[in-house]
C-alpha cells in the first residue's frame, strides 16, 4: 500500500484536485466575504417578509455549509480522477503485467490499490473540511448556524455545530468511497485512465439527476440509486437528527462499495491481462 | 318599547363607556411607571415549522413602542408585527374608541377600535384585572399580520405592569418560508415536505429572568 501511496501522490494529477479544492473554497469565501450581506439578505428576501432576523446569520460554519452545497457534483469528480486510474493507468502504462509477476495475488494488489484510494479520499476530504471550516470560521467567526429546507428552518446554537460537522465529513468520506469504487470498478475494464473517470463522472450526474426529479416512476428508484444517499450529511444538520435514515443511507452505500468492490474483485482475478 | 330602549342606550351605555375610560386610564398610568426596561428572558419557539432551540435573550423595550430581542453572540427569529404591539401605544389617549365588552370570569373586557385609519390594527381586546390593574390578555386582529393572542402572567414585577411570562400565539398560515435552494435529504423520496395546516397555531414564550427599570437603553439598539 506504501507503494501505491506513493505512485498516488508522485503524480502532479493528484494535487490538481487539493488546487482545485483550495480555489473554490477561497472563490466561495472571497465572494462571500466581499458581498455576502447582500448574498444573505437576497436569499432571506421571503423570510424576512415575515419574520424579523437579527444577529450574525453569515458565519463561518453558514459558510462551511454553502460551500459543501456546493461541491456536491465536483468532489466526485475528483475522486474519480484518481481512483479511475488506478488499474486503468496501470494497463496504459503497460506495468500492469509486470506488477502481477511480484509474488502477491490479485486480491492482495487489489486491496492495497483500493487502501491507497480511500487514504486519499479521506485527505482530500479533510483538505476540504480544512478550508472550507477552519478557513471559514477564521474569516467569517462563529455564529448559530440557519438552515432552510423545502418549507422549513432549522436554528442550531453555535456550540451544537461542530459535532454535527465532524459527523457530516466522517459520512462524507463513506459517501465518496462509493464513488471511488464505482471509478475503481471501471478501471479494472478499461486500458487507459479517461474511460473509467468519464464513466464515474457521466454515472454520477446520471443518478444524481434521477434523485433530485420528482416524478413517480423515478422515486420507486431513488431509495436505491447511492447518489439520493449522498446527502445523507445534511441530515446531520437537521432537529431532530433522523439518524434511521441516516444509518440506513449509510448501510445502502457500505452495500455499494461491497458490491463494487465484490464486482471489482471477480473481474479482476478472472480476467486475461494482456498490458 | 322603543322609548324605554332608546332610555336604556342612551343613559347606560355613556356611564359604562365612562368607567372603561378611567380604567383604561388608571392601566395606562400603572404601564407609564416604565419608560423603558431591559430584561434576561428565556425564549421558547414552538412553530410546526421553525426547529428552534431555547434560548437566553435581552429583550429591550422603550416607551412607547420600541421593543427588540437580542440573542448574544446568536441569531433570533421571530414573527413580524405582533410582539411589536405595545400596550403602552395602543392605549394613547386619542387612539383608540372604548366599548365595554362586560365581564369574563371577573376580568373586565374591553375592546379598543383605533381612531386612526390606515393604521396596521382594527381591533384589540384588553381582559383587565380590574383591581391590580394588570391586563392578562390581549387579543389583536391587525390589518397585515393576521391575530395575535398576548397571555401574560404577573408576578415579582407585577407593580409594573411587567409579567414574568408572556406567550404570544398567532395563526402561522400566514407565514410562508422560502422554498430551500438546494435537495434535501430524504432517502424515501419525497423531496416536498406537507404545507401546515390552514389553521396552525405558532407560540412563542418570554419567560422573564430580571428587569432592569428606567436605567436607559444602550444607543444604538433599536436601529
Amino acid at each position: 500500500m506504501r507503494i501505491e501511496l506513493w505512485k498516488i501522490y508522485r503524480k502532479p494529477r493528484t494535487y490538481i484536485s487539493f488546487l482545485a479544492i483550495a480555489a473554490m473554497v477561497w472563490l466561495i469565501q472571497l465572494g462571500l466575504y466581499a458581498d455576502g450581506e447582500n448574498y444573505i439578505r437576497f436569499g432571506m428576501q421571503s423570510l424576512t417578509a415575515s419574520f424579523d432576523l437579527s444577529g450574525k446569520i453569515l458565519n463561518g460554519y453558514l459558510v462551511c455549509f454553502v460551500i459543501l452545497q456546493t461541491f456536491l457534483m465536483q468532489v466526485p469528480l475528483l475522486i474519480a480522477l484518481v481512483a479511475g486510474d488506478m488499474i486503468a493507468g496501470e494497463a496504459n502504462t503497460g506495468t500492469l503485467r509486470l506488477l502481477l509477476t511480484k509474488p502477491m495475488g490479485r486480491g492482495e494488489l487489489l486491496a492495497a490499490k483500493f487502501a491507497a484510494t480511500f487514504v486519499y479520499t479521506v485527505t482530500l476530504l479533510l483538505w476540504m473540511a480544512l478550508l472550507a471550516l477552519l478557513g471559514s470560521l477564521l474569516i467569517f467567526g462563529v455564529g448559530d448556524l440557519m438552515i432552510m429546507r423545502n418549507r422549513e428552518m432549522d436554528l442550531l446554537l453555535s456550540g451544537d455545530v461542530p459535532w454535527r460537522y465532524a459527523a457530516a465529513f466522517g459520512f462524507a468520506i463513506v459517501a465518496m468511497t462509493a464513488v471511488a469504487s464505482l471509478a475503481f470498478l471501471f478501471s479494472v475494464f478499461a486500458e487507459n485512465a479517461i474511460g473509467p473517470i468519464v464513466s464515474t463522472v457521466s454515472a454520477v450526474i446520471v443518478l444524481t439527476i434521477l434523485s433530485t426529479m420528482d416524478i413517480p416512476f423515478f422515486n420507486r428508484l431513488k431509495p436505491y440509486l447511492f447518489t439520493t444517499h449522498m446527502i445523507g450529511w445534511k441530515g446531520f444538520f437537521y432537529t431532530p437528527v433522523p439518524w434511521h435514515d441516516i444509518m440506513g443511507s449509510l448501510a445502502v452505500l457500505l452495500g455499494h462499495i461491497l458490491a463494487f468492490g465484490a464486482v471489482t474483485w471477480i473481474v479482476f482475478t478472472r480476467k486475461d491481462i494482456l498490458s | 318599547m322603543l322609548l324605554i330602549i332608546f332610555a336604556l342606550f342612551g343613559f347606560t351605555r355613556p356611564a359604562s363607556s365612562q368607567d372603561v375610560n378611567a380604567l383604561l386610564r388608571a392601566v395606562r398610568a400603572k404601564i407609564e411607571q416604565v419608560r423603558d426596561y431591559t430584561a434576561d428572558a428565556r425564549l421558547v419557539i414552538d412553530v410546526s415549522f421553525m426547529k428552534v432551540p431555547p434560548s437566553d435573550v435581552k429583550v429591550y423595550f422603550l416607551r412607547p413602542d420600541q421593543f427588540k430581542i437580542i440573542k448574544q453572540g446568536g441569531i433570533s427569529i421571530l414573527p413580524k408585527g405582533g410582539l411589536n404591539i405595545s400596550l403602552n401605544a395602543l392605549l394613547q389617549d386619542g387612539n383608540y374608541a372604548a366599548i365595554d365588552a362586560g365581564t369574563i370570569k371577573g376580568q373586565r373586557v374591553v375592546k379598543l377600535v383605533p381612531l386612526k385609519e390606515g393604521g396596521d390594527v382594527v381591533l384589540t381586546t384588553l381582559y383587565i384585572d380590574e383591581a391590580p390593574l394588570l391586563v392578562r390578555k390581549a387579543v389583536t386582529t391587525t390589518r397585515n399580520n393576521g391575530t395575535f393572542e398576548l397571555d401574560l402572567d404577573y408576578g415579582h414585577y407585577a407593580g409594573y405592569a411587567l409579567p414574568d411570562k408572556a406567550v404570544f400565539i398567532f395563526n402561522t398560515s400566514g407565514y410562508k418560508l422560502p422554498k430551500g435552494l438546494s435537495l434535501d435529504y430524504d432517502p424515501h423520496g419525497n423531496t416536498n415536505a406537507p404545507p401546515p395546516p390552514s389553521d396552525a397555531k405558532g407560540q412563542i414564550t418570554l419567560s422573564y429572568a430580571r428587569y432592569t427599570i428606567n436605567k436607559g437603553i444602550p444607543a444604538g439598539i433599536f436601529q
